[in-house]
């Protein structure tokens, strides 16, 4: 596959998102009426809408960027933003919460305590020498993900089968949206982190060529990795507490956007912000519509859409797969 | 230009490097030799800052390394790795920018001054035909020139290089010695290389030093060190020194153990 010129690809994303986005917006289950625009019903609908369209670009331009800034720090490609046990954590939070809690409003805020609590246990078991070394990072992301997910399937086969439905609907990923605050946190959080990551684009370029390499690039290594990871943490944790496990996204999307636009992080951020939004806004639309009035989790169609594209992408390079 | 005070260094507590000190003249040729796990990369590695040495004091120009910030040693020094590798497959002309990190403010956008000076370092390494081609798709020889490049975009006063010949076939061994030694005379740049090769240490270097187990034996020019007593010693293999008849430089020859 040939690069293509950036600020084309660039330009054309964003257009291919605004279409998407309106789509989104008018495009669902329920139809809206032409004689019905000026009812109240309509209103409610379209502000569901546009709030769960929010919630879709920020998870799809979250999950894309944190695997972006990953893939570099960890220098390995199958580094993804649940690589670190996010959403283990998170994910035994959320289960915890539908659980044991009565109210389903907490849920995400336990979830999200949950992925940040397991990421600073990943952080201090990867810390040594007052140095975070990648390796350490990835194999103390992989030991409590285990833990966790161990300790997740423990709580699930001790529950009632109507309860369980309900934790693995929320496994799967989706992106109903529970209340209009959260999808505005959503919206803040991965505003800011993307603003964070894209600011640190040329020590991300330093960082990928290697840490000792970025050191005699003038780079503080631990300073920019600890910034990175403390903004791909929480960019992470949001999503998984609102949306659940949302599949494949973080892993494919850095991979295609390296393809067409090149492994310079400047433009590589903005692609990946970008590739990500179109990506899961298409599957969303997808998942909506396809079996509609019922609604299909959207991880399941980032999965089933994304594992053949990827296969293609892949294959149609011809070269070796992490190019 | 550098200056090793008493320095001791190495990992985790274990001293590889003792009381070690010297100095290198601006504009030298200096090559680090000596046996496997004698210390030279962890010299190399001193003097770079990429560890903090346990005691002594390193000093670049009349500063002490400690107290610089590492943007600005950044800007004076420039280091050349052992197989870099790279993961993500660069254009050269965008490798050799991002030389140009410790310059750039913000974002990082590159100048226009910025994109002259990466041509000039692949035009200095005789690899401006290159700067359209991507990084994995180059032989050894060219891609250590783009790594030598990108070092130079850093616009260095001294050069540091860990064996940088280690994969290359001696047409290409002789190359890259002759180009470091025409940036050394047209521009002044201090170079100070780690050498497995005793022969071509010897044959391009002004001063050598040789490293025994954590210490310097000699420092000096190739003909004080390359001393079939002390190879000999310090590298417990017999050997026979004789003068190259061209250069006169001393060239050091195996001698079969019997």
């Amino acid at each position: 596959m040939n690069r293509v010129k950036p600020i084309k690809f660039l330009i054309m994303m964003s257009l291919c998102l605004a279409g998407l986005i309106l789509a989104s917006v008018f495009i669902g289950p329920a139809r809206i009426p032409m004689n019905d625009i000026f009812e109240e019903r309509f209103f409610d609908i379209l502000k569901l809408r546009i709030l769960r369209t929010i919630l879709a670009v920020a998870a799809g331009a979250g999950l894309s960027l944190s695997g972006v800034a990953l893939q570099a720090i960890l220098r390995n490609p199958l580094a993804e933003p649940y690589i670190l046990g996010v959403s283990s954590g998170a994910g035994l939070g959320a289960v915890m919460g539908l659980l044991l809690l009565p109210i389903s409003g907490a849920v995400s805020v336990i979830a999200f305590i949950g992925g940040l609590i397991t990421i600073m246990v990943v952080y201090l078991l990867a810390r040594v020498d007052k140095r975070i070394l990648p390796e350490n990072l990835i194999i103390a992301g992989i030991l409590v993900n285990a833990l966790f997910s161990g300790l997740l399937m423990f709580f699930v086969s001790n529950s009632s089968s109507a309860k369980i439905h309900s934790v693995i609907w929320w496994l799967l990923g989706n992106l109903q949206v529970y209340s209009p605050g959260q999808v505005l946190i959503a919206g803040a959080v991965v505003s800011a982190g993307s603003f964070v990551v894209f600011i640190l684009s040329k020590e991300l370029n330093a960082i990928s060529l290697g840490e000792e390499e970025a050191l005699h690039l003038g780079v503080d290594i631990e300073k920019i990795k600890a910034a990175l990871i403390l903004a791909v943490t929480l960019i992470t944790s949001v999503i998984v507490s609102m949306c659940g496990i949302i599949g494949f996204v973080g892993l494919m999307v850095p991979h295609i956007a390296r393809r067409l636009v090149g492994p310079d992080h400047r433009i590589l951020v903005p692609a990946s912000i970008l590739t990500g939004g179109v990506f899961i806004l298409s599957c969303d639309i997808f998942a909506r519509t396809i079996m509609a009035p019922r609604e299909l989790p959207v991880g399941v169609i980032t999965t089933l859409l994304g594992v053949p594209f990827f296969i293609y992408v892949l294959k149609k390079s011809g070269k070796a797969y992490f190019k | 230009m550098l200056t090793f005070s008493k320095v001791s260094s190495g990992y985790n507590d274990v001293e590889i490097l003792s009381d070690v000190s010297f100095n290198i003249k601006q504009g030298a040729v200096v090559g680090i030799i000596g046996p496997n796990g004698a210390g030279k990369s962890t010299l190399l590695r001193t003097a770079t800052k990429a560890i903090t040495p346990f005691g002594g004091e390193i000093f670049l120009q009349n500063r002490s390394l400690a107290e610089i910030p590492l943007k600005e040693i950044a800007r004076s020094m420039a280091v050349v790795t052992q197989d870099t590798a790279f993961m993500f497959p660069f254009k050269v002309i965008d490798l050799v920018l991002l030389g140009r990190i410790p310059y750039m403010k913000g974002l990082g956008f590159e100048s226009k001054g910025d994109l002259r000076i990466a041509l000039e370092a692949l035009e200095s390494v005789d690899a401006s035909r290159l700067k359209d081609r991507f990084i994995d798709e180059l032989s050894s020889g060219e891609r250590q020139r783009v790594i030598i490049a990108k070092a130079l975009s850093q616009r260095p006063k001294i050069l540091f290089l860990d064996e940088p010949t280690a994969h290359l076939d001696i047409c290409h061994q002789v190359e890259m010695f002759r180009m470091l030694t025409k940036l050394n005379k047209e521009s002044g740049l201090t170079i100070v290389s780690v050498l497995h090769d005793l022969n071509l240490a010897s044959e391009y270097c002004d001063e050598l030093i040789l490293l025994s187990e954590g210490k310097i034996k000699i420092k000096g020019a190739p003909k004080e060190v390359l001393n079939y007593r002390i190879i000999e010693e310090v590298y417990k293999t017999l050997v026979i020194v004789k003068d190259n008849p061209l250069t006169g430089r001393p060239h050091v020859f195996l001698v079969k153990n019997k």
